[in-house]
């Protein structure tokens, strides 16, 4: 124990602007899963079906879509089997609207909590990108089922080299959907009203995404900008580009939708750690 | 917690270079707090509701950050402010101690080795795998308690939590506390039990508006909380309604001075005036004494002493006397209840308007001098030695000599 006295801990109004004080985060990783791990336990304990949840949403998502974009309004499906299309795109979308969902109120859900113990509190958004992840993994093992499946009815190329790239999408989709994520709970905490944005913005980004539609249905000219202006849309466009093998996605665009995603992170960890020193005194 | 349009309006009126509102609603919920707690001591943090007990202890464990001034913790910091923070109902008992250990800051493999005796710490049988929203609320505490208890920080931050779960478990957890102290870690405890804080620390700090009013030794500090927050009313300290007011005092005999020190064994009178504004029938009147932790002692009563229902037409003063005063020496608290005859709310009522000291002194030229540790009273006794003669009575312990008449005699 006297060894453990020579570490001293410094309580005082943090200097610097940014400091987000990640070595003290790595310190409490154990946490980080455990709090994972609870969600994912606890998210369907009492439920009929439980995980299955997660496999039958985008299922019936598709279905829909299947019947009624492509099959009634006949939009695109960029030359691909509707149902691989529309759950390539789907799973990765529904990733990003589960995370901002969950870190969209975690000052205001935990507040239980964060009042009466410390811990850093990038913990929660980080612990929620971990368990939304083991979600995605489940659907995307569904999407190679349906994959293998059209193969074997000839409709599609089936099973490329692309897929070892996937992990690094879900990497572009996880800093995106954290950054949103940081960014929309630091505000809710302060300002109340932004909670009632958050579902509306989730809807938003469906149509703003190319989800329904594909990504060559954008305008050649406006790729650029759709890919700066909504990272999500070059997300959702890698991911079509692992699963399924075609993809007009130029590095460029995917540069710009790097770039973005990069200044939202780096925004949102500011202003989420800004708040989370004081915000305990007036939640 | 502001809305979006209190901001709008707070950047406008900024805009328009107005002095906004806002800003006089801040306070400082603490300033120019210093103080140092010496290594594997139990100090106590006391104070009124709202004098900074708890932003204290906010600041100290990271929770909220302070504006200004810093603090330095040696060693691993725990704290406990509340018991259970994190629990999932959802999850079972193993998974919650693995969650909430995290929470508290502990790693996952020294939650493993310390599973099993947080286990047997909380003694809640076999439900370990059961989801604790099936827990009564009593098993609920032991469970988390027992995580805290075996959290071993080098520093423990405790709010009233102790305040929880049945007699049986708070002594166990104060144990606990006790224990932590002599393993040579620090405490320091916030609490509203003087009692227990007399009981458990060793130092402590008096808050007031967010100011350290006194820091030293529990007792003394205890006292002079105890003293502040009981107005020494003994002059003028009047308590008054829209008919009747009162005071009251504590006097020698010989000579109405007011005394604020009264010697063990010694003779006084508490004087109640009582004043009417209108005239007051059939009046009853009562003089309590409080212990320091408001436990009442011993009511000093009008009626019960042979003092008829009185009339106040203008002022009336009611004498209690004390002949060899047998409260033992400490700090004590009066308080007073004007009564009309056959109701039961009082009329007038203050309950400990004014605190006063007993000081330790002989009785009887007695070499030794009662002190508290003798208890809170001495009942009126005295204290003779007799030698008896051996009678058959007194050499026949098992009282066989007096055995009922029917049964046969013992040889």
């Amino acid at each position: 124990m006297t060894g453990s006295l020579k570490r001293v801990t410094i309580v005082r109004r943090r200097s610097g602007w940014f400091d987000l004080d990640l070595r003290r985060a790595w310190g409490h990783r154990d946490l980080l899963f455990l709090f994972a791990l609870r969600d994912i336990k606890v998210r369907h304990k009492q439920t009929l079906l439980g995980p299955g949840w997660l496999v039958l949403q985008p299922l019936v998502w598709t279905a829909v879509f299947t019947a009624t974009v492509s099959g009634v309004a006949g939009v695109s499906t960029a030359n691909q089997p509707a149902p691989l299309f529309y759950l390539s795109g789907l799973i990765a979308w529904s990733y990003f609207s589960q995370v901002i969902h969950a870190t969209s109120q975690v000052f205001i859900e935990n507040e239980h909590i964060f009042s009466k113990v410390y811990f850093p509190r990038i913990i929660v958004p980080l612990s929620s990108l971990i368990s939304n992840a083991v979600a995605l993994l489940i659907q995307f093992l569904v999407v190679l089922a349906f994959l293998i499946a059209f193969q074997w009815l000839g409709k599609a190329d089936g099973l490329s080299w692309r897929i070892v790239a996937f992990p690094m999408v879900v990497l572009h989709l996880a800093a995106f959907s954290l950054a949103i994520g940081l960014l929309l709970g630091a505000s809710t905490a302060k300002y109340r009203d932004l909670a009632f944005m958050t579902p509306f913005l989730i809807q938003v980004s469906m149509f703003v995404t190319p989800v329904l539609y594909p990504f060559s249905a954008i305008p050649e000219q406006f790729r650029g900008l759709a890919s700066f202006a909504n990272p999500l849309t070059a997300i959702v466009e890698e991911s079509r580009w692992c699963l399924l093998g075609e993809s007009m996605l130029t590095p460029g665009q995917l540069l710009a939708s790097l770039f973005t995603t990069s200044v939202a992170l780096g925004c949102g960890a500011l202003l989420y750690q800004r708040v989370e020193r004081t915000v305990m005194d007036t939640i | 917690m502001s809305s979006l349009k209190e901001e709008i309006h707070y950047f406008l009126d900024r805009l328009r270079g107005r002095q906004s509102a806002r800003r006089s609603s801040e306070f400082y919920a603490l300033r120019d707090v210093t103080f140092s707690v010496p290594v594997g001591s139990v100090c106590g943090i006391i104070g009124r509701n709202g004098s900074g007990k708890t932003t204290l202890l906010k600041v100290l464990t990271s929770i909220t950050e302070p504006d200004e001034g810093e603090a330095r913790l040696r060693g691993r910091v725990g704290s406990l402010l509340e018991v259970g923070a994190g629990f999932h109902p959802e999850l079972d008992g193993i998974e919650n101690i693995y969650l909430n250990g995290a929470i508290l800051g502990m790693s996952r493999s020294e939650i493993t080795s310390k599973l099993d005796s947080i286990i047997e710490f909380a003694d809640v049988g076999a439900v370990m795998e059961t989801p604790v929203k099936r827990y009564s609320s009593g098993m609920y505490v032991r469970l988390a308690f027992a995580i805290a208890a075996y959290l071993e920080p080098d520093i423990l931050l405790v709010d009233e939590v102790l305040a929880v779960g049945d007699a049986d478990f708070q002594r166990k957890s104060l144990a606990k506390m006790k224990d932590a102290a002599g393993e040579g870690r620090t405490v320091l405890f916030v609490s509203h039990n003087m009692a227990m804080v007399r009981q458990l620390c060793d130092i402590a700090i008096f808050l007031e508006e967010g100011c350290v009013k006194q820091i030293g030794p529990s007792s003394a500090v205890i006292d002079r909380y105890l003293l502040a927050s009981t107005p020494q009313s003994v002059q003028v300290q009047r308590t008054e309604t829209d008919a009747v007011w009162g005071e009251l005092r504590v006097v020698e005999p010989s000579n109405e001075t007011v005394c604020p020190h009264l010697k063990f064994g010694g003779d006084y009178d508490f004087v109640l005036r009582l004043g009417a504004k209108q005239p007051f029938k059939r009046g009853v009147a009562q003089v309590r004494i409080l212990d320091q932790e408001g436990v009442l002692i011993s009511s000093l009563e009008s009626l019960a002493e042979g003092v008829d229902q009185f009339d106040i037409s203008e002022v009336v003063e009611v004498v209690f006397s004390i002949r060899s005063l047998g409260l033992l020496p400490g700090t004590y608290l009066a308080g007073y209840s004007l009564y009309a005859w056959g109701e039961e709310e009082a009329r007038l009522s203050a309950e400990a308007c004014l605190s006063f000291e007993v000081i330790p002194a002989t009785v009887n030229d007695a070499y030794w001098p009662y002190l508290r540790e003798h208890g809170i009273v001495r009942l009126a006794h005295s204290a003779n030695l007799r030698y008896p003669l051996l009678s058959p009575q007194l050499s026949d312990p098992a009282g066989l000599a007096s055995r009922p008449e029917g049964l046969p005699p013992v040889e």
